[in-house]
């Protein structure tokens, strides 16, 4: 399929420098977690932490759709999910009273049933197709709550969505109104989706899956079943993409239409290339790179979108391994591992 | 009732085929799913617009010097970023939308968001018995129709054609008959990018301009381009008239919210009957 999805990971450094990265991600992750915890009591700025609950955000959105795309299947209706999510969120929340937690959980579920229940439709096309059809969907999904305004408020969609409130027991309860506090409910899941979809890629089910990317026919044959893998990435990823779309609209407390246009799932996917798509690390870093973007090139409002495209452009252009290629490179380069030698074999063949 | 919906449809059905038909042909001969055709469609329009009313041009030689401005565009676009994506589909269809996000954003530093309108060109009202037809849309469809039969001819009757009939078909066959690809490539996308930008140069002075317009138009193409099989010329035309005709019905019988989904409901339903399109070739596992 080409050299954006090939996953390095598979033949990853060997020796001295694997032991090297084990370590250092061993001590890292640790230490940048409980980093991530700190931050609130480090700076309190408000716009900060918007900027890092926005970023979060993206990370789960981003991380889950990279799930997809794992499979070879790149998908264009990420936010069409992450829309079902919240307006089941609010909907449950506000209509049916439902608590926070159980309407959390509900999103992610109602986008991950619609997404298997499309899925077993759409996985069975082709490259190209797939994505015109998800691009399709997104839109019909769009189109089905800006014409649906009773009971989904139309195109202005939900607004005075309550703040999500957790009762722990009789009288107990936490509310996340503030900054700081939506910042480390956010965290959580984060965390939490991060160390699934990892957990799950490590299994043989994702094993599995980087298989059916590379090579679909082969994998087949040694008995892999790979619609059944497609699936799984699928409802998976747009689960996540549900629970995302649930903390974005309690955050902002207000939810219509145009919070899920075709052009939230290219951002995604922008980020997804320009961080690199052949591991999870790479949506993490794009996110960390092109969410706060905007906030730097303030006095130039309207070229910060002209600047998204060039970006997006240069990078499938001259790296298209993206930051994730670049870091990888910087750390493996020096210790003359095989992936190095690969690249650089690759790049010569090129 | 009936004629003025079908009339409607028709009129629907040529603006579906005009945008579709150099979208299929590119992903026919390139192989790119060209993202970025809406924006071309969009660009078509806008320039029409700078020459009528900066230059005082008139409408008609304005149409013609836009719709050569976005052909060299696309020429300009071939040569400098989809050229390196040769055999990539995906990363070809990224970078278009790389592309598009590029073109949208530059239309709106050049021209603002806000709703612009070409001054209009024809004016009046013809009446058929109970029917009506605007005398705008009917040049609408006179020079969509002319336009759609001169791609027709020139693909089926010159040499050039037949060349990029030829790549679509099979393009090693197409290299060991002679024909240098590289050269024409870039050719077949500005033909494909002359469509688009024609299309919005004819439908330009009957909608309001702004640079999100080419999105609508972009996803009807891909919408026929799916029911008439992705990369047929044929299909393009069979899609467009039967998207057209399915919409003007379901808006004047049903409501206008469901000729909204009837698109994806009718993609549904190719992808469940004939998944191949109507007219193309298979591009579905199992």
């Amino acid at each position: 399929m080409g050299e954006l999805f090939r996953g390095e990971l598979n033949d990853g450094p060997s020796g001295k420098s694997r032991r090297r990265l084990t370590l250092l991600n061993r001590a890292l992750t640790p230490a940048l977690i409980a980093l991530l915890f700190l931050v609130p009591v480090l700076w309190s700025d408000e716009f900060i932490l918007n900027l890092i609950i926005s970023t979060f955000l993206s990370i789960i959105l981003s991380v889950s759709l990279n799930l997809i795309i794992r499979t070879g299947k790149l998908s264009l209706a990420h936010a069409g999910f992450m829309g079902i999510g919240g307006y089941t969120s609010a909907m449950t929340v506000m209509r049916l009273g439902f608590p926070f937690p159980l309407a959390l959980l509900l999103s992610g579920l109602v986008a991950m049933t619609i997404a298997l229940l499309v899925g077993r439709l759409l996985l069975r096309l082709k490259g190209v197709y797939f994505v015109l059809v998800t691009f399709a969907f997104g839109e019909v999904v769009r189109l089905f709550f800006v014409n649906m305004i009773y009971p989904f408020g139309g195109a202005t969609g939900i607004t005075n969505i309550p703040p999500p409130k957790i009762t722990i027991g009789p009288g107990l309860s936490l509310t996340f109104l503030s900054k700081a506090s939506y910042y480390y409910l956010v965290l959580v899941v984060m965390l939490m989706t991060v160390l699934m979809i990892r957990r799950l890629l490590r299994s043989s089910i994702g094993k599995a899956m980087d298989c059916t990317e590379e090579a679909e026919h082969l994998a087949e044959c040694t008995g892999i079943d790979t619609f059944q893998c497609k699936m799984v990435a699928f409802g998976v990823g747009s689960f996540f993409a549900g629970l995302a779309g649930s903390l974005f609209t309690h955050y902002y407390r207000y939810i219509s239409p145009e919070s899920f246009t075709f052009w939230e799932s290219v951002n995604l996917i922008v980020i997804n290339v320009v961080g690199g798509m052949s591991g999870i690390t790479g949506p993490i870093l794009g996110s960390i790179f092109l969410v706060p973007l905007p906030e730097f090139l303030r006095g130039f409002v309207q070229y910060q979108r002209v600047l998204y495209g060039l970006i997006l452009i240069l990078t499938l252009i001259f790296m298209p391994t993206g930051l994730l290629g670049i870091l990888r490179k910087a750390i493996g380069g020096r210790l003359k591992n095989i992936v190095g030698k690969k690249e650089e074999l690759r790049g010569r063949i090129a | 009732m009936l004629p003025q919906v079908i009339v409607n449809g028709l009129t629907l059905g040529t603006n579906y085929v005009l945008m579709a038909l150099g979208f299929t042909m590119i992903f026919g001969v390139l192989r790119i799913v060209n993202f970025a055709h809406g924006e071309f469609y969009m660009l078509g329009a806008f320039l029409v617009l700078m020459f009528n009313t900066k230059l005082h041009l008139s409408y008609f030689f304005a149409s013609v010097i836009a719709v050569v401005l976005v052909g060299l565009l696309g020429i300009i676009a071939e040569e400098t970023i989809f050229r390196r994506f040769r055999d990539k589909e995906l990363e070809g269809m990224i970078v278009a939308l790389g592309l598009s996000i590029l073109m949208q954003n530059l239309a709106l530093v050049a021209w603002g968001p806000y709703d612009q309108s070409i001054p209009p060109v024809f004016t009046g009202v013809y009446r058929v018995g109970t029917m009506f037809y605007p005398a705008e849309r009917l040049m609408v469809v006179l020079i969509s129709a002319c336009l759609m039969v001169g791609f027709y001819l020139f693909l089926k009757h010159t040499k050039l054609g037949l060349a990029i009939r030829a790549i679509a078909q099979d393009t090693e066959i197409a290299k060991v008959q002679g024909i240098r690809i590289h050269r024409l490539y870039p050719l077949a996308f500005a033909i494909g990018t002359c469509l688009a930008g024609a299309s919005g140069a004819v439908i330009g002075p009957i909608f309001q301009l702004n640079p999100w317009m080419g999105l609508l138009p972009q996803i009807k193409a891909f919408i026929v381009v799916i029911l008439g099989g992705i990369g047929s010329i044929p299909g393009a035309f069979l899609g467009g008239f039967i998207l057209g005709l399915a919409e003007s019905f379901v808006s004047t019988y049903g409501s206008k919210a469901l000729a909204d989904l009837l698109g994806f409901m009718l993609v549904i339903a190719i992808l469940l009957f004939r998944p191949s399109g109507l007219l193309g070739q298979s591009q579905i596992t199992r």
